[in-house]
């Protein structure tokens, strides 16, 4: 009884073990040289940070745009939430995966194709100018607030949606119906009763878009222009251009804090949330009222203009760059090494490579976050409220004072890790970590101390009341937890880049390889790329959301 | 039954720390933008038994400051990528153990900046206006004959240049214009930004964003024919149809910026010798031809064979603009501020 | 008072209501009463609002409902699983719809202490709802739709998620305080003895028809069709073999019909069993299979024409035979049900 109680402790220490080894060991050590270089304090960036006008505007244009993104993404996502939520209709789980699309796209890529569509020469323009006779493109929306914003929730909106929708379908529909029986109506019905009971899903959608937008990075920067500038955009100029660690240290203690005081500040909410979970069969039908089939077809064509137009306009442009009508020249072209490169990789073994870092990546991210759950669900324990926020933090850390940080701390055996291709996959899992977290936990604390005590009692191993009891009603969240690993493994490439070596490069890198070489031929080649990318990243999801319903059960 | 997961996990862990203890293994660290064909590197490690591992750490910054913050524990034995505008951070940071390749007679007196022989030339490239010809020739516009056209209504909202402070040709650019109009006097090269701002310049963050993005004949939406890119870029743009490139670069007296490249042999690398046969490969001639269509820039050692596309296509600016790298160092930080204020502020 | 004409609605290809018509008087508690599936919730989510028919309109006050949306119809309607809203505490639930019509917050809570002192939850305001009992959930939730004073209450199966003692007691007290409040009530449940006790009339509902409507006692007394016989637990029914005039033959005898004596078959209603002296006419004689003893009263299963008859007598009764003894008994006339089966009719 004692040794396996034990090992259950030592389970339990697996990923706080995992996070203080590849996360806050890192992590301490380049913010020391930042802030104690030689060991000596030095506080002079942080005392800049403080007087400098400049870098207050970038705070306050930082935390403006990430909360104007963010309430944007769930006003946008709720009513699509709700028809996910409530209604049945043709290819809903597609839908549903092809929405997540835009998650796995290169900032680059994601600018070509708004580029395509709403671009001064881009689909959208040349339709008007056509249509109405017009000297110039009358939509303008390169290097505005508002295209930072669009593309923002283009990003984040499937997050909101699988998020929002996942947690109202298991809320009870007669909640709502009693509250209009009972004269709620309009926005009463939005603000006494959807608002409240989708709190906790709103809270975990909300501050997720937030660390998202706060820390955005490569939007800013290229459909911003250089005008704009977030902190994680200073603090890549200050650590990878200009070499000033005490300035990159202050912004990053600067951002690492504001996010865990929210973060902290959020977990704590959510643990007083206690929802009403019902694990009925779905509530969702098809829309039988004039109203509700208005509201299922509003919804999926908001989604295919937002989500679905820009990634269109990428797969036409994949077969049209050049000018020269269309030609599939560009796939064709992926699959020879025109110059005999020794970094040149075929398309399938990119794929290949992707799809093993991927699966790694969602396995480990899966263990750990399970047990991360069981660890921060002990009852009576204080300092969950601590490591909750402190595994959420990954998220909110610049990817290159985390990478400058391997570069020094893991740089001894037996954890010389600077170049192994290992890295990828735990650099993946300590971001993917964090939604496996939050898409289980909800479910995890709604599972009263009776039905394992009541399976115990029947006389179930703790194995198989685990498998039995826990894993039916968590397996929901689960499957939303791994696909968001999957989708963050496959989609990531700073990390990748950062310590790929050019035998395993992803299919990311592929992308960003060829977007660095001029010529049409090689834009047309990162396209297609990317649209290769989108196909596999399809197929992916679409067989986890099989296994969902094949292989456990819909729940 | 949980105990079982502990020993995966631990097992996982242990797979985590592999041995580096292979013998003849040269590291070589290295920015994105590398590239060599597979015939000229299995030849070297045919010829020499030495297995060659590339490291590519992000772009040319990034993996100078990785090496610079790793310096006591090396992350490999020779680094090749950093350029005369940050070689000075480098040298200064004593990065490189000296090695004086037999190969440099070859190599032109004017890339050889470093009389220690800390650095080896490799290879160079001029960042030059790029324009789209189709666009000149239907407009019927003269080409720009100098950077101070560039203010020209005639060039208004036509240029995109890259941001100096996080692009490596964008900081070449501001290079080229600071050797043109000074830092001091009546008209500086400040007040030149000021009027290019004025005829509406674009800034980007990045080259691929100017290129494929912004310029008209870069493959993508774009809207401006002028673009800051490299003389070597018009090759990669021959128009199958025609066979002729669809932009050429302008080489205009001082309105390119020279980039040159450079290997040195890390400090505290333990196989120092197969650190001085691959800088000595990479000066030879099998890689010095392989570089211009790997990699898109010039030999350093003029022995070397350009290909067709590139003597036939990528100009060869007379007198690029020459900044010395030591003012570069001194003042980088100083100039981007400045710049920044002026057209981004 | 309410009036449900002709209603009819389908979901998909699905027909779930067939024809629904139904009138209630002001202050009356109508039961619907049926299996699982008959359509019984349906019918009430029609009259709530909150499924609209395809043909058919109900009226309520001498007006028809239908284009009236769902929060501003004024009724009141439980739902199963209660449904309470779980980020409000109790007074917050029972003041939600008093909140909805703009009452004063003094008002509000003058009212909600009244309700729940009369549901029996006084000094529960603060509790929070996840933290409840069933039973004390049921109450909040029954409060919760009394609050707002509903023109017409509707309870979908209130009671279904307790225990039968807990059942049998709240049945009893949500007739007292429904009939306190002087509502017209719409009670769903699939429980006879649920809806005998809670009823003034009872509608027996199947595949989206109703068999019949009628007072508790007289459908108890007189099904109207097998269907209702067997729903009700009256399994003696037997199939008419032949008539002659008003009387009828069955497997095990001949009766007499006073009306519609053209039914095809018969229900010999348990409750109308007396024992008879053997020979005697109309008697019928048979094999005792089975003889439990109630208390008050024995079960006897009798094996005659082929036929198990079920039914009780009195335990005083002198000379009960035993276990596979012959037996002879005498049905009372009025206790022959001609039945309208259009289902099957078993032996």
């Amino acid at each position: 009884m004692d040794r396996s109680r034990a090992a259950l402790i030592g389970l339990l220490l697996v990923p706080a073990v995992f996070l203080a080894l590849f996360y806050l060991y890192p992590l301490v050590s380049i913010l020391a040289v930042g802030l104690a270089p030689g060991g000596q304090p030095d506080l002079s960036g942080f005392i800049e940070i403080v007087t400098s006008a400049y870098y207050r505007d970038t705070l306050g244009f930082t935390v403006a745009q990430a909360v104007l993104s963010t309430a944007l993404t769930l006003l946008l996502a709720l009513p699509g939430a709700y028809v996910f939520a409530r209604y049945d209709f043709p290819a809903k789980s597609l839908l549903m995966a092809l929405a997540t699309l835009p998650f796995v796209l290169p900032t680059v890529v994601v600018a070509a194709a708004f580029s395509a569509l709403v671009g001064p020469r881009g689909l959208v323009n040349e339709g008007l100018m056509a249509v109405f006779g017009l000297e110039s493109p009358p939509v303008q929306l390169e290097r505005t607030l508002a295209i930072i914003l669009i593309v923002h929730v283009f990003y984040n909106y499937a997050v909101a949606l699988r998020i929002i929708g996942g947690y109202w379908a298991n809320q009870n529909p007669r909640m709502e119906e009693a509250a209009r029986v009972l004269g709620a109506a309009g926005w009463r019905l939005w603000w006494e009763i959807r608002l409240p009971v989708l709190r906790p899903a709103l809270l975990a959608a909300g501050v997720l878009v937030f660390i998202f937008t706060f820390t955005s990075f490569g939007v800013v920067l290229i459909l911003g222009g250089p005008r704009f500038a977030t902190l994680e955009v200073e603090i890549y100029r200050q650590t990878a251009n200009l070499l000033n660690l005490p300035m990159a240290a202050g912004l990053s203690l600067v951002q690492i804090g504001l996010m865990f005081v929210m973060l902290a500040v959020y977990t704590r909410m959510q643990r007083r949330v206690s929802a009403d979970v019902v694990s009925a069969a779905s509530a969702a039908r098809p829309p039988r009222t004039r109203r509700a089939r208005a509201l299922v077809s509003g919804n999926l064509l908001f989604i295919a203009v937002m989500l679905f137009a820009p990634l269109l306009a990428l797969v036409v442009r994949s077969f049209t760059v050049g000018g020269g009508g269309f030609t599939t020249r560009y796939y064709e072209l992926l699959f020879t090494n025109v110059r005999g490169s020794v970094l040149f990789v075929p398309p399938v073994r990119a794929v290949g490579n992707s799809l093993v870092f991927a699966l790694a990546t969602t396995a480990l991210a899966v263990a750990l976050g399970l047990i991360t759950v069981y660890l921060l669900s002990q009852r009576g324990s204080k300092w969950a409220n601590w490591l909750d926020p402190l595994f959420m933090l990954p998220l909110a850390t610049s990817a290159v004072t985390l990478g400058f940080g391997y570069i020094i701390a893991l740089d001894e055996p037996p954890l010389n890790l600077r170049a192994s291709p290992l890295l990828i996959p735990l650099a993946h899992t300590l971001v993917a970590m964090p939604f496996v977290v939050r898409s289980v936990l909800p479910a995890k604390r709604s599972i009263t101390p009776h039905l394992p005590e009541a399976a115990r009692v029947l006389g179930a191993s703790p194995w198989r009341v685990w498998r039995w009891v826990d894993l039916p009603l968590i397996s929901r969240g689960l499957i939303v937890g791994a696909m968001f690993a999957f989708t963050v493994s496959m989609g990531e490439f700073g990390a990748s880049l950062f310590i790929a070596r050019p035998d395993a490069p992803t299919m990311p890198v592929v992308i960003f390889r060829l977007l660095g070489q001029p010529g049409a031929a090689n834009y047309g080649q990162a396209l297609a790329m990317s649209v290769l990318l989108m196909v596999v990243c399809a197929v992916g999801f679409i067989l986890i959301e099989r296994l969902r319903t094949a292989g456990m059960g819909e729940f | 039954m949980k105990t079982r997961w502990l020993v995966v996990l631990l097992l996982f862990g242990l797979a985590a720390f592999p041995t580096f203890a292979q013998d003849n293994t040269l590291t070589l660290v290295t920015h994105d933008s590398f590239n060599v064909s597979e015939s000229v590197l299995a030849a070297f490690e045919a010829e020499t038994g030495i297995r060659v591992e590339i490291l590519r750490s992000g772009d040319a910054g990034t993996m100078l400051n990785q090496s610079i913050l790793s310096k006591s524990n090396p992350l490999g034995d020779v680094l090749f990528g950093v350029d005369n505008t940050f070689l000075g951070r480098a040298l200064d940071e004593d990065l490189f153990v000296p090695y004086e390749s037999p190969l440099l007679d070859s190599v032109p007196e004017a890339l050889r900046l470093d009389a220690e022989f800390r650095v080896t030339p490799i290879d160079y490239g001029d960042v030059c206006l790029n324009y789209d010809i189709a666009y000149f020739e239907d407009n019927n516009l003269p080409l720009p004959a100098g950077l101070q056209d560039l203010t020209k209504p005639d060039y208004k909202g036509l240029l995109v240049v890259q941001n100096p402070a996080t692009s490596s040709p964008g900081l070449a650019f501001l290079l080229a214009t600071i050797s043109a109009f000074g830092t001091e006097g009546d008209y500086t090269y400040l007040d030149f930004w000021a009027d290019l701002v004025a005829n509406d310049v674009l800034v980007t963050e990045g080259w691929e964003e100017a290129y494929f993005g912004q310029f008209t004949a870069g493959g993508g939406d774009g809207t401006r024919p002028l673009v800051v890119s490299y003389a070597s870029s018009p090759p990669f743009t021959i128009s199958e149809e025609t066979g002729q490139p669809t932009t050429a670069s302008i080489t205009a007296d001082d309105t390119c910026f020279r980039q040159i490249e450079f290997a040195g042999i890390l400090r505290g690398t333990d196989n120092p010798e197969a650190a001085q046969m691959w800088i000595d490969f990479m000066l030879g001639p099998a890689f010095q031809e392989d570089l211009p269509m790997q990699m898109y820039v010039f030999p350093a050692n003029q022995d070397a064979a350009l290909p067709d596309e590139f003597a036939q296509f990528a100009a060869i600016p007379d007198n690029p603009a020459v900044v010395p790298f030591e003012d570069i160092n001194a003042n980088r930080e100083e100039w981007i501020q400045a710049w920044t204020e002026v057209v981004l502020r | 008072m309410l009036e449900i004409r002709d209603v009819v609605l389908s979901f998909g290809d699905l027909p779930v209501l067939r024809g629904i018509s139904l009138a209630a008087a002001e202050g009356e508690i109508v039961c619907l009463l049926g299996p699982s599936g008959c359509g019984k919730t349906t019918l009430l989510r029609v009259v709530a609002g909150l499924e609209t028919p395809a043909r058919g309109d109900v009226i309520f006050a001498g007006r028809s409902v239908r284009e009236v949306p769902v929060h501003r119809r004024g009724f009141g309607l439980m739902f199963q699983d209660f449904a309470l809203f779980p980020h409000m505490d109790v007074a917050g639930n029972v003041a939600f719809g008093l909140k909805m019509q703009a009452v004063p917050a003094a008002e509000r809570q003058r009212q909600v202490q009244e309700v729940l002192s009369l549901v029996g939850l006084a000094g529960f305001e603060r509790r929070d709802v996840a933290k409840l009992s069933g039973g004390e959930k049921q109450r909040v939730a029954l409060a919760r739709s009394l609050a707002p004073s509903p023109r017409l209450l509707m309870l979908d199966e209130p009671l279904g998620s307790l225990d039968a003692a807990l059942r049998e007691r709240l049945v009893i007290e949500i007739r007292e305080i429904i009939k306190q409040v002087g509502r017209t009530a719409l009670y769903v449940t699939h429980d006879q003895h649920e809806a005998f006790a809670i009823a003034d009339r009872i509608a027996i509902m199947n595949e989206g028809r109703f068999e019949q409507v009628g007072m508790p006692e007289a459908v108890y007394r007189r099904p109207a069709s097998a269907f209702v016989a067997r729903f009700l637990g009256l399994n003696n029914i037997l199939p008419v073999a032949g008539r002659e005039g008003n009387r009828i033959r069955t497997a095990v005898g001949q009766f007499r019909l006073e009306a519609h004596a053209d039914a095809e078959a018969v229900l010999l209603h348990p409750d109308g069993f007396e024992p008879s002296a053997a020979g005697s006419p109309e008697v019928i004689a048979g094999l005792v299979e089975r003889r439990v003893f109630l208390g008050d009263a024995y079960q006897f299963q009798l094996r005659a024409g082929g036929v198990g008859l079920m039914f009780k007598l009195p335990a005083q009764a002198d000379g009960l035979p035993q276990v596979g003894e012959n037996m002879s008994v005498r049905l009372l006339p009025e206790y022959v049900v001609p039945l309208n089966g259009r289902d099957g009719v078993n032996g």
